[in-house]
């Protein structure tokens, strides 16, 4: 699972470069998540910009828990742009009223990119 | 560890699927081996093949939701302790898209569908589920749920309703 991290003003942005965030990948999802909190510095926010996925399954909603867990206690993990598909897991389980969903990515210029790999 | 289909275990898994009951005209016959990354490239084909015969997007979103729900399920614990195949067939009737899958894996526990109830959110972040949803979903997403244990074989059948565009499932 890639993903593009790029840090800004007040958080750190997240990008997955896959469409899936299935059974088939959320094991990995999670690794690289763990990963890219571990090695790109300490901002509060953490911002999951999920415009890139179209399918989200329950294998991948229970990855997103875990890695709201892993930035819990001193980081918030947020979720933003998220497509129709994965939008209705979220209402259909009521996980919209446990995340922090943002309608669009905020916009605010990156001070820094990674990649992750894995 | 891949099976051929082939070698698959007298199962009724290649023999022709019953028709259901009033109108409808096959659209899909899949035979997967049991695994995750099986199960997403059958999902791909159904949705092109959906899409294919004109079944509009929410409900194929909807059907491709549902069937990973079923079929990852079906991997996850059918096929927990071995290797296995699952058959999914669609049809296409008045109501929407009915749908069967059959596999050769360990049958349900108390050979019953489990319920779809919400996994308790607890309290604090610590306490929320990270799985337990997939019932939920195929609970809400589906009418007509009916699941059977036959001879070596799970038959778990249901139906995707085509025309709910506007409701909360759906939309």
């Amino acid at each position: 699972m890639q993903l593009e991290t790029s840090m800004h003003e007040d958080f750190l942005l997240v990008r997955p470069a896959q469409a899936r965030i299935d059974a088939a990948a959320a094991i990995q999802f999670k690794e690289a998540m763990r990963r890219a909190l571990a090695e790109t510095g300490d901002r509060r926010r953490v911002v999951l910009d999920m415009t890139p996925v179209t399918f989200l399954d329950s294998s991948g909603l229970g990855a997103l828990v875990a890695v709201m867990k892993l930035c819990a206690p001193d980081r918030q993990l947020e979720l933003a742009g998220l497509t129709q598909p994965v939008a209705r897991v979220f209402r259909l389980t009521r996980m919209d009223r446990v995340f922090t969903v943002h309608e669009e990515v905020p916009a605010s210029p990156a001070t820094r990119m990674h990649q992750h790999g894995g | 560890m891949r099976q051929r289909l082939a070698s698959m275990p007298p199962c009724h898994l290649n023999g022709q699927h019953p028709p259901p009951a009033g109108q409808s005209r096959p659209l899909i016959r899949l035979r997967l081996v049991g695994e995750t990354e099986a199960v997403r490239g059958a999902l791909q084909r159904v949705s092109a093949r959906l899409a294919a015969d004109g079944v509009g997007q929410d409900a194929r979103e909807v059907a491709e939701l549902a069937l990973a729900e079923a079929m990852n399920n079906i991997v996850e614990h059918a096929f927990a302790d071995r290797p296995g195949l699952v058959a999914l067939d669609i049809d296409r009737c008045a109501a929407g898209l009915c749908v069967t899958l059959r596999d050769n894996g360990r049958r349900m526990p108390r050979s019953t569908l489990p319920p779809g109830t919400l996994p308790a959110c607890g309290t604090c972040t610590d306490d929320l589920p990270e799985g337990g949803f997939g019932w939920f979903l195929i609970h809400a997403l589906a009418r007509n749920l009916s699941y059977r244990r036959i001879g070596s074989c799970n038959r778990l059948h249901f139906l995707l309703p085509e025309d709910e565009g506007g409701n909360s499932a759906a939309g």
